[in-house]
């Protein structure tokens, strides 16, 4: 996973709680054309078990993950093409 | 004049408490009917009824106070928009089923394409006792498939392919029966412990995670009422419609022969033995 993205937007979703967690990222994606980057950061447990998956299940790509410090993640997305507003 | 109660109830007329009153079931599969269809029964509750429906446990719609003398043409107002009555005694009752694939993010299967082959395939055959059926689309079990005669349930068994993967351990995060762990740098499952939900197949960013095999796990002789029990589990993983269909008739089959009159499947095969159920469903 060495390839570089370009980040065009990013949210920070480690103080929010399901379900806002994913329409905060939602929004952020919404603003967004498809083809861009999200950087959303967000933390172990409810939200890895929720927001990636809502993520993949409205079109976008998960293009990276990792742990940026101690249980919390950092999530690269692509926004999907037919992806609904 | 002689009320032949046996045939009224063949055709869904649940006889009430009130005289000459009965209420209407209906015939509805999986839950699911047309929006049209239920403003016709509706406007037929406010002719025939009380002007309300109830909506029973297992996913039908009844119409109470429906009196004896308008049995007939409310029968026929309700064939003429395409709905049927519904049945009870001794045969297969109505198929249950959760929403599945089109509709739940979790479904492995499509459970209402399923429901109405079953229905189509078995509804209202004749039977030692009831029989009822239920499909749901994971082990989350939402249509309680334990609880039936025979349930039916989707599910996955999951393989690892390490190419894409970024170790960010959603995987693990999401298995809850602990199948998945990540030790060293490296992704394992323990089959054994995996209860097939497709949890790590559909929360996988980088889909590493894919379904080997897709299928049905089949619960026998569930029941609730006056003396519950809990479904047996056919071992395995059905893979194909066919067979899944191979395996339904061969219990059907199994229960005409052995079930005692008005035995639930589930004393059946408590009394004639679990082993000779399941050595019956593999015979060719
Ligand atoms: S049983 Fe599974 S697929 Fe069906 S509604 Fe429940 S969670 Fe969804
Ligand atoms: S969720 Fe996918 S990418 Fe993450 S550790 Fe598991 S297999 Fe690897
Ligand atoms: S299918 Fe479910 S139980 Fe099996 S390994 Fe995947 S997440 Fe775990």
């Amino acid at each position: 996973m060495s390839e570089e993205v370009n980040v065009d937007k990013q949210v920070d979703i480690t103080k929010d709680v399901c379900p806002f967690t994913f329409v905060k990222v939602k929004i952020a994606l919404d603003g967004l054309d498809s083809g861009n980057i999200l950087e959303v950061t967000l933390n172990k447990g409810e939200a890895m078990k929720n927001v990636p998956r809502s993520i993949k299940d409205e079109g976008h790509k998960i293009l990276k993950i990792q742990e940026v410090s101690e249980g919390v993640f950092s999530l690269i997305v692509r926004k999907g093409a037919q992806a609904t507003a | 004049m002689a009320i032949d109660y046996k045939v009224l109830k063949e055709g869904g007329f649940m006889r009430q408490k009130d005289a000459g009153y009965f209420s209407l079931r209906l015939h509805i599969v999986g839950g699911q009917i047309d929006a049209e269809k239920v403003i016709k029964i509706a406007e037929l509750s406010k002719k025939y009824g009380k002007g309300y429906l109830h909506l029973t446990t297992r996913q039908g719609i009844e119409i109470p106070f429906v009196h004896l003398e308008n049995v007939n043409a409310i029968k026929e107002e309700l064939a003429a928009y395409g709905v049927k009555t519904g049945v009870c005694g001794p045969r297969v009752r109505t198929v249950v089923a959760c929403q599945g694939e089109q509709v739940c993010p979790r479904a492995m299967i499509d459970c209402e394409g399923l429901a109405d082959k079953i229905d189509e395939k078995y509804y209202g055959k004749a039977l030692p006792h009831k029989f009822k059926f239920s499909i749901t689309g994971c082990p989350a079990g939402c249509a309680k498939p334990e609880e039936n005669d025979l349930g039916v349930q989707g599910a996955i068994v999951p393989h690892y392919d390490a190419n894409q993967c970024t170790l960010c351990g959603i995987c693990k995060e999401v298995c809850y029966c602990g199948a998945i762990d990540i030790i060293d740098d490296e992704v394992t499952c323990d089959l054994s412990l995996c209860n097939n939900c497709g949890e790590c197949v559909m929360n996988c960013p980088m889909d590493c995670w894919l379904p080997k095999i897709r299928g049905y796990i089949v619960f026998l002789g569930g029941k609730m009422g006056k003396k519950p029990r809990f479904a047996d589990v056919l071992p395995g993983i059905i893979q194909s419609d066919e067979e899944l269909f191979q395996v339904i008739d061969k219990t059907l089959e199994f229960f005409i022969e052995h079930g005692g009159k008005r035995e639930r499947f589930g004393d059946t095969i408590d009394r004639v033995g679990l082993d000779k159920l399941l050595a019956h469903i593999k015979e060719e």
